[in-house]
C-alpha cells in the first residue's frame, strides 16, 4: 500500500499555514497601540473574555455531533463495497443494508428534533 | 535494516513515536487544561500515523475522524463550559505520585512482559484487510450486529439527550 500521497497532503496542511505564520511575523507591520491589542470583534466593543463559559447547548450539539459522525464510520465501508452488493443483490438489496441503518439513525435524529435539542432558546 | 526503504520506516517510526510519547507527555505535564487538550489532539494523530504504519487504514482514518475530529472537540467543549477554567493553571501532582509511580510501574510490568512473551509477525506477512473487505465483511456476514449498531446508537442518542436536558434544567 503507498500512502506517498497522504504524507505529501500532510506536509502540505503543515506547511501552508506554518509558512504563513513564518511570512507574515517577517513581513507584517507592526504598529502598536492599545486599539490594535484589542481582539478583533469586527468593530464592536468585546462584551465578554474570549475564554469564559460558553452555554451548555454547545456540549449537546456536540454529542449529537460525535453520534452522527459514527455514522460516517459506517456509511464508508459500505460506499466501498456498494457496487458489489448491487451486483449480488439488486439495487434494492444493496441500498436496503443502510436504509434500516439509517432508518433508526433518522428516527433518534427526529427524536432529538421533538425532543427541541436542535431548538437554540428555550 | 540496510534497505533504504526500511531506514526511511524506521524514522518515520520514530517520528511518529517521538510525537505521540512527547505530546503525551505534555497533556500530564501542561498546567493550561485547554492547551493539554491540544496536546492530546497531537498525540492521537500520532497514533493515527502508528495505525498507518501497520497499514491499517480504516482504523487510522477513523481514529481522525472520531477521536480527533469528535472527540477531542467534546473535550473542548467540557472545559469551556466548566465553572472558572479560563484562570484553571492546575497542580499537575499531588501526593500521590508514589503509589502513582508503582501503579505505573507495575502495568508497564505488564505489558512489557506480554510483549516479549508474544509471538511477532511483519505487518507485510499478516496483510491486514483493507476497506473494501471491512465493507464486505461487515454487510454479508456481519449484517446483523451492523444493523444493530443503529440501535446502539440511537439509544446512545436518547440517553445523551436526557442526561443533557436534565443537565439544562439545573443551571
Amino acid at each position: 500500500m503507498d500512502f506517498t500521497a497522504l504524507l505529501i497532503f500532510a506536509v502540505m496542511a503543515f506547511a501552508l499555514p506554518g509558512m504563513m505564520l513564518v511570512v507574515q511575523t517577517i513581513l507584517g507591520p507592526r504598529s502598536r497601540s492599545a486599539v490594535k491589542d484589542k481582539p478583533f470583534e469586527c468593530g464592536h466593543e468585546p462584551f465578554m473574555r474570549a475564554r469564559g463559559r460558553i452555554p451548555v447547548k454547545f456540549y449537546q450539539i456536540a454529542m449529537l455531533f460525535i453520534l452522527f459522525d459514527l455514522e460516517i464510520v459506517f456509511l464508508w465501508p459500505w460506499a466501498v463495497v456498494l457496487t458489489d452488493l448491487v451486483r449480488a443483490h439488486g439495487v434494492v438489496g444493496g441500498l436496503a443494508t443502510m436504509g434500516v441503518f439509517l432508518g433508526l439513525l433518522t428516527l433518534s435524529f427526529v427524536y432529538a428534533w421533538r425532543k427541541g435539542v436542535l431548538r437554540w432558546e428555550s | 535494516m540496510t534497505e533504504p526503504a526500511s531506514l526511511l520506516a524506521w524514522i518515520a517510526f520514530v517520528c511518529l513515536v517521538a510525537v505521540t510519547v512527547g505530546s503525551a507527555v505534555l497533556v500530564v505535564t501542561l498546567r493550561n487544561l485547554f492547551h493539554a487538550v491540544l496536546a492530546l489532539i497531537a498525540s492521537l494523530l500520532g497514533v493515527a500515523g502508528l495505525y498507518l504504519m501497520l497499514l491499517a487504514e480504516f482504523v487510522a482514518a477513523i481514529h481522525v475522524l472520531i477521536y480527533v475530529g469528535a472527540v477531542a472537540t467534546l473535550f473542548l467543549f467540557v472545559i469551556m463550559l466548566t465553572v472558572r477554567i479560563d484562570d484553571a493553571a492546575l497542580r499537575q501532582s499531588n501526593r500521590q505520585v508514589i503509589p502513582a509511580i508503582a501503579l505505573c510501574g507495575a502495568g508497564l510490568a505488564l505489558l512489557l512482559a506480554a510483549l516479549l512473551a508474544a509471538p511477532w509477525t511483519p505487518v507485510e506477512e499478516i496483510r491486514p484487510p483493507g476497506v473494501q473487505q471491512i465493507g464486505h465483511d461487515m454487510l454479508t456476514t456481519y449484517l446483523l450486529p451492523f444493523e444493530v449498531v443503529s440501535l446502539l446508537l440511537l439509544v446512545a442518542l436518547v440517553g445523551a439527550v436526557t442526561l443533557a436536558r436534565r443537565e439544562d434544567q439545573r443551571t
